[in-house]
Formats: structure tokens, C-alpha cells, sequence
């Protein structure tokens, strides 16, 4: 009879366990999902936010300034934790469904504006004041920053361009093209599919 | 950079002491790599090795990875190969990320906060969400990869000097001296 109820109960506890993280991608994704809100939560209460932000690691944020986060906006956990930093009167606006990778780093004494659907590799860095010079960033839709990729003040990049890994960009970035160098240079889109330009 | 065990002179490793944190670091080794298919002898992993994915990671012997100061982290996805030869070291903050495969040769020293990857990860065009195709990278014999160097793609060749802050997409010949993005090397740039 014991016996029995412990096969009932095990049987009941394999069907909740399968209706909480079941999921085909990865199983106790739904969970690390909902920790990952949770965290963002308590990380950004000082941020405007908007819903489902998440961070599946630790972020550094400092919110002297005004931090504002569009829907879906992602912050993965890895080696190293990413850091967000907006000092007194800054504003940094992060639009939706833009993702971070681990390490990366923003600091905001100005203005930072990043677009819609952005993704920022690992351990690149976003700054708006140097030493002696402080602009604002802008980096539109769909933007794509590589790898320790580092955007200095005063830089725009136009929708849709990517930053490839290790480059420094200085100067502004067209739309649709391909920035890669230290300094960087921008190459047309076209050109990188020809192959004309000898990159991977 | 952690002395490898081979490199400690005779009369020091009699005491006690050194026989204990040898058996610690042993065991602790064992199970930072317990996700690579195969360890070589001696192989030393100090601090937060990072192995993550479904592929097959190779060390061989005597590989050192230091990450005492910032964590290592070994990526192989599902099919694809990490293949690390012997006395390799590592250190903190290098990240190996394979989708195809990424071969090490013996003798390879890479420095802190290197990046190795085999592709881009990511269409530069399209869809964006899909995962790129990637080429076997190949790091032969005795490279030296200095601090902050990125390998996006290619065949590093023998006794090649990556210089700190080097992009690599393309080949590297044995024996040069390499660095800057977009990568030339110091031969060409002295001429």
C-alpha cells in the first residue's frame, strides 16, 4: 500500500516537474527565465523598465542618472559581469529586445542612446566621455558590436551596420555598413558579401 | 603564470606541504575538467574554468590553465571539437569558443583576455538569430598569443608572436611577427 502512494506521488511530482520546465530548447529554461526577470528586477529598481528585462548574470549597475529600459531588453551572465553605469544627469536609453552579452561595459555621464534589436558581444565597451571629450553616443536599430569592440564619444552608428570584433570606432558609422580597424574604418555591406575586402 | 609541477626543482617537492597542495590541486583539477572527454597527465586547472556545451574537448599533457585571476572559458557546441595539445597554457580571462573545430598546438602560450573562435557567430546580413557557418581554426606549434589578441578565423602558423590587441582572419605565416588590427606584421611594416 506504501509502496504504492510512493509510486502515485513520484508519478504527481514528474508531472509537475515536467509542467514547470518543460521546454524543448533546454530544460529549467522557464525557470532561469523567471530568476533572470526576478533579477533584473532588484539590479535596475531604479531604472525605468519596461517588461520582461532580463539578466541571467550578475550586472554592475550604477543609476545616478536616468536609465531607461525598452521590453525584452537581455543581459546574459557569464565570465565576467557586465557593468551599466549612468552618473548624475546622464540618460541612457536602451531600446527593446536588445541583448547583452557577459562583460560588457556602459558608461553614460551624458547620452547614450541604443535601438531596437541591438546585440553586444562579450567584453565590448560603450563610453560618451573620455578625458577631454564628452558627446553623445547614438547607435540605431540593429546593430551589431562585436567582441571587445569599443565605441568612443560622439559616435553614431547607422541602423543595421555591424562593429567587428577589436575595433575602436572614432568616427561616425553609415548605415548598413561594416566597421573594422584600429581606428576603425567603415565598408559598405556590399563589398564584405563580394568579398572584396578579405574579412573571415 | 602557476609553475607546472615539472618546472619545480627536485629538493622542494620532498616536504609535506607541497605533496598536500599537490594532491589538492590534483583532485580539484579533476573535477574543474570533468566535462572534457580526455585529460592528459599533469594537466593543472587553478580557479573558475568555465566548460560549457555538448562537444568534445581534448587536453594533452601538461596543460596549464590559469584562471586564478579572471575565469577561463571553454565553449564547444554540439558535433564540434576543442583539441588542446600539450604544454599549452592558458591564462585568466581567455575565452575558446568552438562550432566546427579549434586545434592548439604543443607549446602554445595564450595570454589574458584572448578571444578564439571559428566563425563569426552570427550572419553578418539575414537573419541574425541563426548561427553562422564556421572554418576550422588551427593554432600550430609553439605560438605566442599576447593579451587581448581575437582569432576570428584562420591558421596561425609555428612560433608565430601575436602581438597584444591583434585581429586574426586570415592566415599567419610560421615564424612571423605579427600585430594591429587590421593585422600586419612587423617585417612588412619595417620595410
Amino acid at each position: 500500500m506504501a509502496d504504492a502512494t510512493g509510486h502515485v506521488l513520484f508519478a504527481e511530482a514528474m508531472q509537475i516537474y515536467r509542467l514547470v520546465f518543460s521546454d524543448e530548447r533546454a530544460p529549467l529554461t522557464k525557470l532561469h527565465r523567471a530568476l533572470g526577470v526576478l533579477r533584473a528586477g532588484i539590479l535596475f529598481r531604479k531604472a525605468q523598465m519596461g517588461v520582461r528585462v532580463n539578466a541571467t548574470g550578475y550586472v554592475r549597475v550604477v543609476a545616478e542618472g536616468r536609465i531607461t529600459l525598452g521590453d525584452q531588453v537581455q543581459f546574459f551572465g557569464g565570465m565576467i559581469p557586465s557593468r551599466v553605469v549612468c552618473r548624475d544627469g546622464g540618460q541612457l536609453s536602451i531600446d527593446s529586445l536588445s541583448g547583452f552579452n557577459y562583460g560588457v561595459s556602459i558608461e553614460c555621464t551624458r547620452m547614450i542612446s541604443i535601438g531596437k534589436r541591438c546585440m553586444f558581444g562579450s567584453m565590448s565597451c560603450v563610453r560618451d566621455a573620455t578625458k577631454d571629450k564628452t558627446a553623445p553616443v547614438v547607435i540605431e536599430d540593429d546593430v551589431w558590436v562585436a567582441h571587445g569592440a569599443m565605441i568612443e564619444p560622439g559616435v553614431r552608428i547607422g541602423a543595421g551596420s555591424v562593429v567587428a570584433a577589436g575595433s575602436v570606432v572614432m568616427t561616425d558609422v553609415p548605415p548598413r555598413s561594416l566597421a573594422l580597424g584600429n581606428p576603425a574604418k567603415s565598408v559598405g555591406m556590399d563589398l564584405v558579401r563580394a568579398g572584396a575586402c578579405g574579412t573571415a | 603564470m602557476v609553475p607546472l609541477p615539472h618546472f619545480v626543482p627536485e629538493p622542494l617537492l620532498d616536504t609535506w606541504s607541497v605533496r598536500l597542495g599537490r594532491a589538492v590541486r590534483t583532485v580539484a583539477t579533476t573535477y574543474r575538467l570533468r566535462h572534457c572527454a580526455k585529460v592528459g597527465r599533469h594537466s593543472m586547472a587553478v580557479g573558475h574554468v568555465w566548460i560549457h556545451g555538448s562537444g568534445r574537448i581534448v587536453l594533452g599533457e601538461r596543460v596549464c590553465l590559469d584562471a586564478s585571476s579572471a575565469p577561463i572559458e571553454l565553449h564547444c557546441f554540439s558535433g564540434a571539437e576543442i583539441e588542446i595539445g600539450d604544454d599549452v597554457v592558458i591564462e585568466g580571462g581567455t575565452s575558446i569558443e568552438a562550432m566546427r573545430s579549434i586545434s592548439i598546438g604543443p607549446g602554445t602560450h595564450i595570454g589574458m583576455h584572448c578571444k578564439i573562435i571559428d566563425g563569426n557567430f552570427h550572419p553578418l546580413d539575414r537573419q541574425r538569430g541563426e548561427v553562422a557557418t564556421a572554418d576550422a581554426v588551427i593554432i600550430q606549434a609553439g605560438v605566442h598569443l599576447e593579451p587581448h589578441s581575437i582569432v576570428v578565423a584562420g591558421r596561425v602558423g609555428e612560433n608565430a608572436l601575436v602581438g597584444a590587441r591583434t585581429v586574426i582572419t586570415r592566415r599567419v605565416r610560421p615564424n612571423a611577427q605579427i600585430r594591429g588590427f587590421p593585422a600586419v606584421s612587423d617585417a612588412r611594416r619595417n620595410a
